[in-house]
């Protein structure tokens, strides 16, 4: 089961040089990611709301699993799915 | 064919399998078709209570011994009578009814209901669609597709029912029930033993022989009593038609004595009191939408307490899951000195039973009931409904709508 947060929840992160998440800000402060899971990209809709989204699912302090992506257009960062 | 041409009534007769077998048919739709027997399983003691055309064709009949009846028939299913879901059966098929007309009867025969049509002239000029109508209804409603027998008395539209197929009714116009009847036996006379004997010594084998003697003649040979038979013979049935009414109100109090203040007790007694309404609802196969608590209370006003269901429920269960969390929010400011519940809008029990009596989607009420009590409990944005655009982008955000449920 997974929880899909709607609307997905805008969060800080932080990226190492080659721009892969290595932090994610959480209530309890700024949370390790211990691995990348998968990495996709999304580019639709090009022909009237274009959408480019460059997706992560990680592993968050060995414990939880997020899938977040990253607005390519503003560089914002959300959470979008929680894993149980 | 012009319905109301003459001043005889017009009844209808709704016949439709037992109601136990409709039950069991609905619950397992795999029955249909097959040898079923209820009355109780074939090792049992007991007698059967019905029997499908299937179990009837290998020799079973109703009231025979459970155990002869699976000599007759050893392949057939036997179950026991689900008396409440037979009740919803009746209740639902008496109610379908009643959507046409109050003048609406229960038949002594369980699976037999009557119509007069007199009252639908205006609404149904023609009487074939009338009827059609009827039969969908009661198909869509118990699954079943009725025999109707139309006629100008009660015990001719049942002979006329008994004779009809399902779904194509035998009507018989009143100048011609005297021949309707004469070709019958006399069996379909409600005759007891004695006379039924004494008729076949005399000969009197059909009702046409009967119909041949004088009334006089008759009452003399058989005497006073008698004679309701000899009218029935030719067509003339005096029993009025006594309207069935669906139940308005179920309705159960409690007086507290001394004064309950505890919150406890009060919920333990509202739980019994839910115990007495959910028995009433389930012994006429009914459920409620709509319950109404009111608490006496020793020297302030009364609170009344609305409960609404989302589906007629019937259960203790379910009515005290309505009850509970009000209770416990209820304001009240003095020791009560009377609890009464009273269950309104009264409707046939059916979608809760799983199969049963189901067009409807019992699933869905019981989800929409179910987001009802989590928005009154945790605030209408807790529960959200999705809508699916399949022509946006294929991500969550884009493709569900989310909306209030």
């Amino acid at each position: 089961m997974t929880e899909l947060l709607a609307p997905a929840r805008p969060v800080r992160v932080r990226l190492d040089a080659d721009g892969v998440p290595t932090h994610l800000e959480s209530a309890a402060g700024w949370q390790p990611v211990t691995r990348v899971l998968n990495r996709w990209r999304i580019d639709c809709d090009w022909w009237r709301n274009p959408v480019s989204r460059e997706y992560w699912r990680l592993l968050i302090d060995d414990d939880l699993a997020l899938e977040c992506y990253c607005n390519r257009a503003n560089a914002q960062w959300f959470v979008e799915r929680v894993y149980d | 064919m012009t319905h109301g041409k003459s001043r005889d009534p017009d009844i209808c007769c709704v016949r439709t399998p037992h109601p136990s077998l409709v039950a069991a048919w609905l619950m397992a739709p795999a029955l249909r078709g097959r040898p079923l027997i209820l009355g109780g399983l074939a090792h049992e003691r007991g007698s059967v209570t019905a029997a499908s055309g299937e179990a009837r064709a290998q020799g079973v009949i109703e009231g025979m011994s459970l155990n002869q009846a699976q000599q007759f028939a050893p392949d057939a299913v036997f179950q026991p009578v689900d008396e409440e879901a037979t009740a919803r059966v009746r209740q639902s098929l008496l109610s379908t009814l009643h959507h046409f007309t109050p003048d609406v009867a229960a038949g002594q025969d369980p699976g037999c209901a009557f119509l007069k049509l007199d009252r639908l002239a205006l609404r149904w000029p023609v009487r074939s669609p009338l009827l059609a109508a009827i039969i969908r209804a009661v198909d869509g409603a118990i699954r079943v597709t009725p025999a109707m027998g139309v006629a100008s008395s009660m015990f001719v539209s049942q002979v006329a029912a008994e004779q009809a197929t399902a779904g194509v009714p035998v009507i018989v116009e009143p100048e011609r029930t005297r021949a309707f009847l004469a070709r019958l036996p006399i069996d379909v006379l409600p005759l007891d033993d004695d006379l039924h004997e004494y008729l076949e010594l005399l000969g009197l084998k059909t009702i046409g022989r009967l119909q041949a003697i004088s009334r006089p003649a008759f009452r003399r040979q058989f005497g006073l009593k008698a004679l309701d038979i000899y009218d029935l013979a030719l067509g003339t049935d005096r029993r009025r038609l006594r309207p069935w009414r669906p139940a308005v109100r179920i309705e159960a109090s409690e007086p507290l004595e001394p004064p309950v203040d505890n919150a406890e007790a009060l919920q333990f007694i509202a739980r019994a009191l839910a115990e007495r309404v959910s028995a009433a609802l389930l012994s006429q196969g009914l459920g409620t939408r709509a319950l109404r608590i009111t608490l006496n209370q020793e020297s302030a006003p009364a609170l009344a307490i609305e409960v609404r269901f989302a589906y007629p429920v019937t259960t203790a269960g379910e009515l005290f899951d309505g009850i509970r969390p009000r209770l416990l929010r209820a304001s009240i400011k003095a020791p009560l000195e009377r609890i009464t519940l009273r269950a309104g809008r009264l409707e046939p029990a059916y979608v809760r039973q799983p199969g049963l009596l189901i067009r409807r989607d019992s699933f869905k009420e019981s989800i929409a009931d179910a987001v009802a009590r989590l928005q009154e409990e945790y605030g209408p944005s807790l529960v959200q409904r999705a809508e699916v655009r399949g022509d946006a982008a294929p991500l969550p955000d884009h493709r569900i709508l989310w909306k209030p449920a």
